[in-house]
Parts: C-alpha cells; structure tokens; sequence
C-alpha cells in the first residue's frame, strides 16, 4: 500500500516528472545522531547516503566522532536515507520531505551486525518538525499547488508565486500583495533563485512568475535569523525548477470563462448618477516547459514560457435621481432655483432611474508574457553553478469612460530577474560557500492609452486632465459634460444640475488628457556571500557568516498631461493648478518643468552583514544567536548624499528544545529586531525634491481677462487658464508672492540623529507531531516599532522634513506606533498516504497610528513618505484599530487521493478561508490633502465589517498510463456558494473638510457608540471662500454628509470555475 | 527603543563596515547630508501667517518710530539643482497690507504707487547663502531698499461721504538679517535691521522674530504641544488646542499683550479672517513670542 501510493503520487503531481534534479543546491538540510541500538554510544565513521528525484547522483557524508551527521544543501524533495557502518546492519528510511530553509531531524539506532543480516527497512514515523531554526511560516510545494484549489490568477492572468503566500497562518492580503505579521506587503523581502525581486522604488513584489516554473516557496513570517536582512515583515523565498539528466516537460494550458461567474448584487452608490460594476469576461494562460541534459551528469537545462491574458468588463449605467414635485408636475425648490425634496425609496436611499440609452460597456485588458530559463552545471562532485534568468512584460489598458476624457490609461510593468549562484562544499562539507550575483530590471509607465507619452505634442499627454469636484450650491451637471442620446431628451435638464450630478459630495468627475504620467527603469545589482562551517565544541555548532551588497538606480521621468493638473475650487469659481512642476526664481515668478516634466535618477547602495551560530547541544536544545548589520545610504538625483542611515543592528536569538529527543516536538522562543530597507521613491520625491507651485484662476471674465474654463473647452486649460489676469490674489499682505501657492518646495532636511526604521519581535510556540507527517502546534507572535522614518511638515505642508516622529527634531508629533500581537494553533499534514492537510486558527490584534510603507486607507505608496504624520492638522484621531486589523482568520485546506485504478486516479481538494472583519473609519476630506486624509472621529470607531467567507474546490483526474507520461484535468470552483459578503465599505463620512471632533457632545458620543451609519454627529467644517481659503468653522450640514457613508463599495469575488489541462512528458 | 541608540557610536560601528567593503560603499561613515537654508514662509491657504517681528527702536522719533511689531514675510528662492545662488525676498506688512487695503483704519482701500503699479518694490531682495555657515543663514549682499510712494486715495466712510487718505512715501531697508539654521530650528527665528521711513521720518529698529504669528491670551495659547485637556481656546480655531501652535517646539515662548500690539494685531485679524471663527475673541490678544529673545535662543543652540 505504501510503496504503491508513494510510486502513484509521483505520478499525480504532474510537476514532478520534469522538474526534479536540482544538485546540492539547495537550502533543506537533514541532520540526526547515530547510535548504537544496544549501548546507546554515539557511533562514528558510519556513512550516510541520501538520494532524491531532486537530487542528482547522491550526497555523501560519514558521521563524525559523536555520531553526528549533516547533509546540507540539499534541494526540497523527497528523500531516502541509507545508513551503512561494517559492525552494524544497513539501514534504510524511505519518505523524509525536506522543504526549503528547513532542518529536519532523523536520529537513527544502528543494530548491531548479529544473526540476520537483512537491511533493515524503516516504514514508521519520518519527522517533519523544523528543529533547527525558530522561524514561522510554511513551505508550499507542488503538493500543494497541484492539489489545493487556492491560487487564483492576478490581475494579468498570472497564477503567480507570491500568491500562495497567503496559505500562511499570520498572512493577509493587502492593496499592493500581502502583509506579514501586522506589516505591510512591501517591507517583505521576496527573492527568487536567492536575489531581491522588491521593486527599488517602492517595496512591492517587482516579478511575476507563474507558479508552474517554480519547485517550492518558502513563506517565512517571523523568527528568521540573521541570513535573512531587509526586511521588516516576511520573506518569500521561492526556488524555480531545474533540469536532469532525462528530458522531462509538459505542456499545459488554463482558462477562467467569464460566463462560469457568479451573480454579484449591484453595487448601488445612493444617489449617484452613475452605477455599474466591474466583472471577470475571461482570463487564461498557456505555457510549456521542458527540461534536460545538455551534457550528461554535467550541464543541464530548464526552459519555460506562459503567455496569460485576463478581460474584465466595466459597466456605466447614467442615472437620473428623483425629487419630488408638486401638484403641476412641477419639481419643488427653493428660492435659489434649487431641488429641495429627494424622492425615497423603500429603503429610504433616494430613488432614481435609469436614463434611457445610458449604459455603456469598456473591456479592461491586461496580458503577461512569462518566461524562465535555466543552466545548471556541475563544476565538480562538490561545486555548482546556476545561472537562470526569468521575466515578465506585463501590459494593462483600462479605457475610459466620460465623454472629454480623452484617454483612458495604460500601465506597463516589465521585469527581468538574473541570477548566477555558485555552491560549493569543501573539508568534507564542513565549510560550505553559497555564492550569488544577480540582477533585478524592471521598466513601468503609466500613460494614457491613446499612444501619446510624455513629451508627445498630440493627445492625451499633451492636455491637462481636470478634476471637477464642486458641490456647492450644486455638482456638475451630466449634460455639462456628456452628450446623452435624443431617446433621453426629457431626462437630466440641464436647468437642474442636481437630478444627474457628476460632481458631488462623495463623487468626483475627471474630464481632459492624462493626469499623472510616470516612465521609468529600475535596476537593483545585487551579490551575496555565505559562508557556513561546521564545528564540534560542546556540542555541535552551524555557524554562518556572510555580505551581501546591493546597488539600486532608478531612472524617473514624471509628467501631467499639459503640464498641470486643474481642480475646481469646490464652488465653481476658480480652477487651481492642483499639480503643477514649477518652482519660483523670485516673488510671482513662476518657471514651469513640465513640459517636459522632471526626470530624476536617485540611487542607493545597501551594504549588510552577519553572524550567526546555531549550537545544539546535547541533541535537544539548540540555541541560535546572531547578529546582522545593515547600512543604507541613498543618493539624490544630483548624485550626492541625500540619506544615511547607519548602524543598524539586529540581534537575533532563539532556541529549541526537542522533548522527544528525535526530532518530533519542538519548544521554542525566539527575539528579533528586524531593520527596514528604504525603497528609493523617497531619494526620488524629497531628496532630490520635488517643486510643486501653481496658481487660482478666475472661471468668469473679469477686467480684460478671458477667464478660465476648461470645461467649455478644454483647450483652455492650456491658454485662457493661463493668462495672467486670471490670478486671485491668494496671501496677506506680508507675503513675498501674493498669487503662486507653492505647495512643495524642493529636498527636505533630515534629522541629523534619525533613527533607521526598525522594530522588534518575540516568538514563542510549541509544535508536536501527533501522526506521521502531520503536526500540531502553537505560536505566540508579538511586534512593535521602534522608530519609524516619515517626513513631517510644522507649516501644514509647505515644507517637509524627515525624521522619526515622536523624536528628535519631531518630538513634538506623536510617536509612529503599530503594536501587533498574535496566536495561531495550526495542524499541518504533508501529502502522504493518499491525503494531506494544512489548518490554522489566527486571533490577532493591531493597533497603533501607523500602517506601514502604504496607507491602505487611500492606496497612497510612497514608502517612508506617507501623509500619516505629514500635517499637524491631520494628526487628530489617528489611533486604533488599523486597516490590516482582522480578529479571527481560519485558513484549512486538505486534498485527499482516490485511486481507480492503476493508472486513473481522482483528487479531491478543497479550502475554506473565513476572516472577521475590518476596522471602519469615519474619514473626511482635508483643505489641502483632499479626500480621505481627515480622521473626523478616532480611528475604527466606526465599526467593523461583517465576516467573509470562501468555500473553494478542485477536482482533478490524472491519467498516467506509464511511469513517464500523464495527463491531468482539473476544475477549480472558487467561491462555490458564492458568498456575497463585504469586501469593502465606503468610509467617506464627507467629501467636505470635516474637522477631527475632539471634544465633547452628547450627540457624537452617542454616534460614536453607536457606530450608526445614519446618525449626524455634530460636527463643524472649514468654510472655504471663493479661493478655497478656510474663513472658519461652520457645523456641518445633512448635506455635506456622504449619503453612501459605511455602504458596501466592493464584495468579495464571486465565484468563478477555471480548467485546466496539462500533458507531462 | 528611544532615541539614544544611535547617537554616540555611530562613528565606530560604521568604521568596521566601512573596513569590510571601503572600495564598495563611497560615503561610509557619512551623516545626514547639510540641509539648505530654508526660510519659513506662510501658507495663505491653510492655517498659517508669516512670522511675527517684535521691533525695538534703536533711534528716531514720530510715526516711524512708534512699530512695536508686525506681521514680516520671507520667501527664499533656488532653481532645483542650483545649490550656489539663493534669493530672499523680505515684506513688511505696512506696506503689503497697504497694498492689500488690508488695514481696517485705512477701510480696506488698496494703495497704489503709480509709478510701480504692479508693486514690484513692494519686496526687498538680495542674495543669502544657499547653506548654512556656523548655523547660521545670512545674506551675501544688500537686499534691495522696498519703496512705495503712495498717491492720493479716496475711501467710502461708511455713510455715502468720502474720506481722504494721504499721499505717503514708505521705505523698508533690511540688514543684517540673519536665521538660526539648525536640524531643530529650520530657519524659523530671525534677527535683522531696520531703516524705515513714512516721508521724512526716519527710525531704526532692532528686528526679531519666530515664525508662525500666532495670536494668545495667554502663554498656553503659544504652546507647540497640543493641550488637548484645556478645553478649547477662547481664540476660536480649534484646531490649535489640538495640534499645538505650530511654533518651534524648542522654543521657549511666552504671550506678548502690549497694548501696542495687541491694538495692531485688532487691525491685522480684522482682515484676516481666515484665522477667526469669532472675531470678538480675537480682541485684545497679544502675539507669542521668545521669552528670552533671538540671541540667547542663539547662544543655547550654537556652540
């Protein structure tokens, strides 16, 4: 039974065929103790084979004089170990999987040679129990990817690695990937083939790479030691496959049709003119690979390439919303003309209706061309070296829909990853040396889809996009900005704005060229040197020491389309130039930059490295201890120093204690501090510095100026606009320029004394194998900041500097705090006998005023330069529950094999995530920041959203009609109830400059306590003059709040069905 | 972890790694870069004015010589990537707000010099060092003399009639104007002199000032540190109580309300409504300033 699984699980895991055979060049290591069964003396010079499907040839080791043997760098796979020594019967264990970055224990007692004279054959217990390292996480293999339906394509068609990720206990997804242990996505540190993929600029995961070309993904989330740097949340290490001495490959192909999609209620925005939804049409991908010998036993190659491309569907209905009317049919209204009386609807929203001919659809398109290719070749019996090198140019156009916008966007981001890796083992592999060049490219723009780029003379690049946001007395009508059909001749009069508003007070409307446009290149040259030796001093010791460098540059040309960006000043009587490059030579005097737009080239050079040992002593209790040292300096445009950040040191420390002495349990406690590594949009935006400066301009004529109104015409924007006799006056009497704002002025200061961004850690859990394969555990997880690098402005954003807020030269702002805390009970069962199993419970809480390298309350990524400390008057309020706060996380996936008969099989697989929800706040709008950056009332008062919860399955059936071929179908169901629950609510209390309430009232208290969407707290605003000058505090209106306030904004995916086929050979 | 494990041997560990890989990493062992000097300007569409100058008169008699403080705006200007010329701009509020018609005894009538009528002399200008030297900020030249001869204006009383507001020459000549420059004090205190004129008469005042003007009653009102369990402030804009004053945070301040002030200062918040939920509250407030003035807050913070 057993031999006849194992034999049929090679078969099933379709990906096992062709991958196999990676060298020595992994970093799984088996280690054990050899005794004699008999006196329990250790036992020497006993020699120790492994050999794998993954390993070419077999590795080697003899035990040294306290019975110790340490087979290290070993790929993952699955392994069998033989045992031989003169005096004793061969032994032999069949079944041990090792994983990535993992330490498997295998203590052995040899018998003594006596009568019988048979090997003996170990069928019972392997351990799967880490006991070498402290670290939290999970290994995903192809067991899991093969079996488990969880991986769901990204948004260009990829089913890509980082994605599995999320399998982890202590992992959730978050806007830019996947956040680890309370942290945000882009402070993890993502690596393929041991080389940084984090995207230079901005942290996030820079590679896509279908999870088809890759062996195994290592998911550290915590306790990790001194090897690993540059990172303050996880590591995602991921190994790709490698080529062997049979050729191997398959051709498979995968596809998500849209029509398979589940129903998803509507998504009503009350009172808007404009609803509509976004959904799936179909996504797919198609690949091959292959992998072989060029020279036997010596040079090997692995080759892969998958196109994917993925469509979804956006639809705009236009509405017209209804008031009331008297007894003539005509509407009711105030004496300024204005509709008073909104017409309700059952569920008291205001009701409306759909204009005739007024639904438009637009495809939404995103392809990705992934590619991987591998050398692998053997130097000698104990040197490799790898070279492998994989990208992705990946493209995604999103049309547009308003009428005078004249394009909609296209974004590229292509990656190219190269890494050479060398590894060597001498003195009997005592001393090990892993060695790694690599380099990391990547090239993104974000441009309007109409083929203009920046610098272009015609279309969309070349005309300024305009915000229209007013609301008082009344939004912008449609009929101002859009041509309706003649079947809708009697709907939207154009005398009331208000019946089909596209500018309201939850609601903006862009018409015009394109808004930001970004070209750039991202190169990171990276190398790294490891070095491991192995020594005996009471007790046995790994110890490790290593460097790694790396050099980033980044290339950027930013512009706006026109060279400004225009928005209305809320009451229809300026536009403002709310994005502008431009800077002042003296009072008044404005010098444009764009065109052609600022260009930058920042760059950075990080330099780290460590120490570390882990010394076992007595076969029980192992203790890690080590050191890491990091420093970073970054450089501005210009090229000179724009930032250091010395001296960071993390110590690290753990331990181990095995209580079954067999590498079955584990006791364990670990401290980490753990140093940020600063992506380079700060070098870029305020060390070489950015100056942004621009005018108000009068919409009406006025003595002999034209006025500016780009709505008329959106021409003007580039030439009534720009007249001079347009300007308001905008300062007091003391101010050298009374009519340019500037509202960014150049490089920001740094606190001389700044602190690196760095936090700390502490882990504390037990684990236990309870069957074979399968253990239980529990961890306590628990981190908070220690400083935090934010920039700060004291005059409300006219001139930054950086520091750590709460010290230094910013002790007066209020210290950067996220405190997180963690228990999770997980069982984990690798695949064998026919099933496996992976479930975790997670209670967690985060609380603080500091997200992380992104606020995830209005997308904003611009690492270490966030708007969380940036204005005193946006500080109020800011404590509590963060966005990435989820109480209760289940996570269970299990896969169970039936086999029909020897060469048809069936595999059942299935998950279930269910997460609590997520804090609510009650956000407003700020006179300078614009919309969402007002914490009106704390943060998370207002609630949570409710529970989601996701069924999925897969059922795959493998033919495999010999031991070298199979075919495998497969039907992925995601959502299979279709579970509708929130994924988002709108958290816009009001599109007005709400006040953060602070004080004391009745009213709000009890709003506050409430959490009740319909309540109307107290609350005052800033009354705005005609230049959208505050003139003081007035209480805010039933008006002025958002009617779509803690609505749903967004569901869970509903459920799709994807197919796949794949042909190994 | 506080603030202290950076500091002292910053110098020492970086060494070691400056050893291991000299030839890799340039600038090893470097601190933060100098800054360049900024000025602290106002933010007209949010919150905050210029800075407020308290004036000491040295010499003079007469109207010229009656200042007790005003309202002084600063703008320093660079072209990005220039880091050797730098210009300052410096304006007085008696003759900006009399440009503005900002001064509610003048009933909010514009001046208007008619042989400047776009008021480009309105601002004194002259070079500054683009970097602190010593941390200190300083001009490199003269600033241009700010100069406006004002004609003849006409201005509505109130009840149809018309009053006459006199033709006046006014003149502002800085000197010496000098800023603190430190990572805690970014340009933010200044000191400077002043030949200023109304027609022949002449005085000059010993300059100084921090930057924001922020009105109070009392010396909690100047606090940079938000007092969130006073209660609001009898100054209206809550906001301040809040989110402290925004003055510097090292510096040590107090409420000014002499009577010369706070009668100018009546004038000033009349125009500048935007600082002023209730006017009424504002009547009467005073201006926060440095306790023990410019040169000892130099004397603590330059060595």
């Amino acid at each position: 039974m057993r031999a006849a699984s194992s034999v049929f699980r090679a078969g099933l895991i379709v990906g096992a065929f062709l991958s196999s055979a990676a060298f020595a060049q992994g970093s799984a290591v088996l280690t054990g103790i050899v005794t004699d069964a008999a006196t329990g003396t250790p036992v020497a010079d006993a020699v120790v084979t492994v050999t794998s499907p993954n390993l070419q040839g077999e590795e080697l080791v003899v035990t040294d004089s306290s019975g110790l043997y340490r087979i290290p760098q070993l790929p993952p796979g699955v392994y069998e170990l033989r045992l031989e020594h003169e005096t004793y019967k061969p032994f032999k264990r069949a079944d041990i999987t090792l994983r990535v970055d993992r330490t498997i224990r295998l203590n052995v007692q040899l018998q003594p040679e006596a009568i019988l004279s048979e090997e003996i054959v170990v069928v019972g217990r392997s351990p799967t129990v880490d006991v070498g390292s402290t670290t939290t996480g999970l290994n995903v293999g192809k067991d899991f990817i093969n079996n488990i339906p969880f991986l769901q394509p990204n948004a260009s068609g990829t089913r890509s690695f980082e994605g599995l990720a999320a399998a982890a206990p202590q992992v959730n997804a978050d806007l830019y990937g996947f956040g680890i242990n309370g942290s945000t996505s882009p402070e993890n540190a993502i690596m393929i083939d041991g080389i940084s993929v984090n995207d230079p600029a901005f942290g996030v995961n820079g590679a896509n790479l279908p999870v088809d070309f890759i062996e195994e993904l290592n998911v550290i989330t915590g306790a990790y030691m001194p090897e690993f740097g540059r990172s303050m949340g996880g590591v995602l290490n991921a190994v790709t496959k490698s080529g062997s001495n049979e050729f191997h490959g398959s051709v498979f192909g995968n596809f998500t049709p849209g029509l398979l999609s589940g129903p998803t209620p509507q998504i009503t925005r009350a009172a808007s003119t404009f609803t509509g939804e976004t959904r799936a049409w179909n996504s797919g991908d198609f690949g091959v690979e292959l992998g072989g010998p060029i020279l036997k036993d010596r040079l090997w190659f692995y080759a892969g390439f998958s196109p994917s491309v993925s469509r979804t569907r956006t639809r705009r209905t236009i509405n017209q919303l209804r008031f009331a009317r008297d007894e003539n049919g005509n509407y009711l209204q105030d004496a300024d003309g204005r509709l008073t009386t909104p017409e309700l609807d059952g569920e008291g929203n205001q009701a409306f209706d759909p204009v005739p001919d007024g639904t438009a659809y637009r495809f939404n398109d995103s392809r990705a061309l992934n590619y991987l290719a591998k050398l692998t070749l053997q130097l000698t019996q104990n040197q490799n070296l790898t070279l492998s090198a994989s990208g992705s140019p990946k493209t995604t156009i999103t049309p547009a829909f308003n009428e005078k916008l004249l394009a909609g966007t296209k974004t590229v981001n292509d990656n190219v990853d190269v890494s050479l890796k060398y590894t060597a083992g001498f003195l009997d592999k005592h001393l090990l040396v892993d060695a790694t060049a690599g380099w990391h490219h990547q090239l993104k723009a974000d441009l309007p889809d109409d083929g203009s780029v920046i610098g272009s003379t015609s279309g969309a690049a070349a005309v300024p996009n305009v915000i229209l946001r007013k609301s008082d007395p009344v939004g912008y009508g449609i009929r101002e900005v859009e041509t309706l059909s003649p079947s809708a001749s009697g709907y939207c009069d154009p005398a009331y704005p208000e019946l089909c508003p596209v500018s309201s007070a939850s609601n903006e409307y862009n018409i015009g060229g394109a808004a930001q446009m970004r070209q750039a290149t991202l190169d990171r040259f990276q190398g790294k040197l490891n070095l491991t030796f192995l020594l005996q001093a009471l007790g046995h010791h790994v110890f490790k020491a290593g460097a790694d460098v790396a050099r980033t540059n980044y290339d950027i040309l930013k512009a706006y389309g026109g060279g400004v960006q225009l928005r209305d000043n809320g009451s229809g009587s300026a536009f403002y130039d709310y994005r502008r490059y431009a800077y002042l030579t003296g009072p008044d005097q404005l010098v444009s930059q764009d065109p052609p737009g600022i260009k930058a080239t920042p760059s950075a050079t990080e330099l780290g490295a460590f120490v570390q040992d882990s010394w076992s002593i007595l076969d029980v209790f192992t203790i890690n201890a080590g050191l890491r040292y990091d420093q970073q300096y970054m450089y501005a445009g210009d090229g000179s120093l724009g930032l250091a950040l010395n001296n960071q040191l993390s110590p690290r420390v753990g331990f181990i204690y095995d209580f079954t002495q067999r590498g079955q349990s584990k006791i364990f406690g670990s401290y980490a501090r753990y140093y940020e590594s600063v992506p380079l949009d700060i070098a870029d935006r305020s060390l070489t510095g950015e100056y942004q400066t621009g005018y108000y301009n009068r919409i009406a004529p006025q003595g002999g100026a034209p006025g500016c109104n780009p709505i008329a015409d959106i021409n003007q924007a580039l030439h009534q606009c720009r007249d001079p006799g347009n300007r308001t006056v905008l300062a007091s009497g003391a101010d050298p320029s009374q009519k340019a704002l500037v509202s960014s002025n150049g490089t920001s200061p740094i606190d001389p004394n700044l602190i690196p961004q760095n936090g700390d850690e502490f882990v504390g859990g037990a684990e236990y194998e309870v069957i074979q394969d399968g253990r239980i555990g529990l961890t306590y997880t628990k981190r908070w900041m220690n400083a935090v690098v934010e920039d700060m402005s004291r005059d409300e954003g006219t001139t930054y500097f950086i520091g750590n807020p709460g010290y230094g030269i910013s002790k007066d702002f209020p210290r950067a705090t996220r405190n997180y805390d963690a228990v999770t009970v997980y069982f984990s069962k690798s695949f064998s006998d026919l099933w496996q199993a992976q479930a975790s419970y997670t209670w967690s809480s985060l609380r603080g005023n500091y997200s992380g390298l992104f606020r995830p309350e209005n997308g904003q990524l611009d690492p270490n330069i966030n708007a969380d400390f940036d204005l005193v008057s946006l500080l109020a309020n800011r404590t509590g529950p963060l966005p990435g706060d989820r109480t209760h996380v289940i996570k269970a996936f299990a896969a169970r094999e039936f086999v029909v008969n020897g060469s048809f099989s069936l595999v059942l697989g299935v998950a279930y995530t269910g997460k609590s929800g997520t804090p609510i706040n009650y956000l407003a709008s700020h006179p300078i920041y614009g919309d969402d950056q007002s914490f009106v009332l704390p943060r998370g008062s207002g609630g949570r959203t409710p529970w989601t919860h996701s069924v999925d399955g897969k059922l795959s059936a493998v033919i495999k009609p010999n031991s070298a071929n199979a075919v495998t179908l497969s039907v992925d169901v995601f959502n299979m109830f279709n579970f509708q629950g929130y994924a988002q609510v709108d958290q816009r209390l009001s599109q007005e400059d709400v006040l953060p309430y602070q004080g004391k009232d009745p009213q709000t208290d009890a709003c506050l306590a409430g959490s009740n969407p319909t309540c109307k707290p107290a609350l005052k605003k800033y009354a705005l003059d005609d230049n959208g000058v505050p003139i003081g505090a007035v209480p805010v209106t039933a008006a002025d709040y958002n009617p779509n306030y803690k609505r749903v904004i967004a569901y869970q995916p509903p459920l799709t069905v994807r197919f796949g086929l794949k042909v190994a050979f | 972890m506080g603030p202290t494990m950076t500091s002292p041997s910053r110098l020492g560990y970086c060494l070691l790694a400056a050893a291991a890989v000299a030839a890799l990493i340039g600038a090893a062992c470097a601190s933060q870069p100098a800054p360049n000097c900024p000025v602290a300007v106002s933010n007209p569409i949010f919150g905050y004015p210029n800075f407020w100058a308290s004036y000491t008169l040295q010499a003079g008699t007469g109207d010229c010589a009656s200042l007790k403080g005003e309202e002084v705006g600063f703008q320093k200007y660079t072209a990005p990537g220039d880091n050797v010329h730098a210009t300052l701009a410096v304006r007085g509020y008696q003759l900006g707000g009399r440009i503005n018609g900002e001064f509610g005894f003048e009933h909010y009538t514009p001046r208007v010099d008619s042989s400047d009528p776009d008021g480009l002399k309105v601002n004194s200008l002259g070079p500054m060092t683009p970097f602190p030297k010593n941390d200190l900020c300083t001009l490199t030249g003269e600033l241009s003399v700010a100069e406006q001869h004002f004609d003849v204006a006409n201005y509505d009383v109130g009840d149809g009639g018309l009053g006459t507001l006199p033709a006046e020459t006014i003149s502002y000549q800085w000197s010496n104007v000098e800023f603190i420059n430190t990572p805690n004090i970014p340009g933010t205190a200044f000191k400077a002199s002043l030949k200023y004129r109304i027609d022949s008469c002449q005085a000059t005042y010993a300059v100084e000032g921090i930057w924001p003007l922020v009105r109070c009653k009392t010396d909690l009102d100047c606090s940079a540190y938000a007092q969130p369990d006073a209660g609001e402030s009898e100054l209206g804009f809550p906001q301040r109580r809040f989110t402290g004053s925004g003055i510097n945070p090292d510096f040590e301040v107090r409420c000014d309300t002499d009577p010369t002030v706070v009668a100018l200062l009546d004038d000033w918040t009349a125009y500048r409504g935007d600082f002023t939920p209730t006017l009424e509250a504002y009547q009467g407030a005073g201006a926060c300033v440095l306790t023990h003035g410019y040169d000892a807050l130099k004397a603590a913070n330059i060595k």
